[in-house]
């Protein structure tokens, strides 16, 4: 069954984009707009096999998200892979420390996004 | 690439240039209001983000500029003044021109040269020297 990656970020344009990117390798994909819409379509879906999640969001920002979902026993081992304009190392830390397995500063370049993802996935 | 992906694009673009007109107007008539400064870098921001996601550098390059100086007027290190928001305005002019040739020609061109160096001229301190 294809893996089920989800796509957490207030632009369309890099939503479209990581999603294209994504189902072109043949991944089944969901898109939310903000945190507190990823975590609703986490919980619709059951289950995913791995996150990429922007940090400057409205209602929700990336760290709560990736705080909260980590914070749960399913969703504990999730890969995460944080995609965020923000790239100094106090950003890099916050994420990592908050349980993101990666951290992609963009604009990332599709080969690299999509040879990290893999890797991931195992 | 899918076109749609530029479609969309496209229509994220104006949206977010759509939201800093009026908050130009506002600030003209509050300047002391820094959190409508936020309000222009955000969008700003996201539009040279998304631009440079689709590699479309001309427009990440003029928004970049344009989201460096709102950056400095936002944290207090720049006054606002009248020459500061007439060339923030041209600056999103530019970047809806930029956006219809998109559009209507697939590419997003423009003669940003001389915005450049007006606001180059603005982070480094130097007079506004305002050619056009």
């Amino acid at each position: 069954m294809a893996k089920h990656i989800l796509i957490v970020d207030d632009s369309k344009t890099v939503r479209n984009l990581v999603a294209f990117i994504m189902k072109k390798e043949g991944f089944k994909v969901t898109v939310a707009e903000d945190g507190l819409d990823g975590l609703e379509k986490l919980y619709a879906a059951g289950k995913v096999d791995l996150i990429i999640s922007d940090i400057n969001m409205p209602r929700m920002v990336g760290y709560t998200f990736i705080k909260t979902v980590r914070e749960q026993e399913a969703h504990r081992d999730i890969p995460i892979v944080v995609l965020s304009t923000e790239g100094q190392e106090k950003d890099i830390q916050a994420g990592l420390n908050l349980g993101a397995d990666m951290y992609m500063v963009k604009p990332a370049q599709p080969e690299k996004m999509l040879r990290n993802v893999k890797m991931l996935l195992g | 690439m899918d076109p749609e992906i530029y479609a969309d694009f496209v229509i994220e673009a104006r949206e977010h240039l759509d939201t800093i007109e009026p908050t130009l107007l506002e600030l003209e008539q509050t300047p002391d209001n820094l959190s409508l400064l936020d309000e222009i870098f955000r969008p700003m921001h996201s539009l040279k983000g998304a631009s440079g996601f689709l590699g479309l550098n001309r427009m990440n390059r003029l928004a970049h500029k344009g989201e460096s100086v709102l950056d400095e007027l936002r944290k207090g290190k720049m006054r606002v003044t009248s020459e500061i928001m007439d060339l923030i305005l041209k600056t999103t002019d530019m970047l809806k021109e930029m956006i219809e040739s998109l559009e209507e020609h697939g590419h997003g061109e423009g003669n940003i040269e001389a915005l450049i160096v007006a606001l180059e001229d603005l982070l480094y301190g130097a007079p506004v020297r305002l050619r056009f």
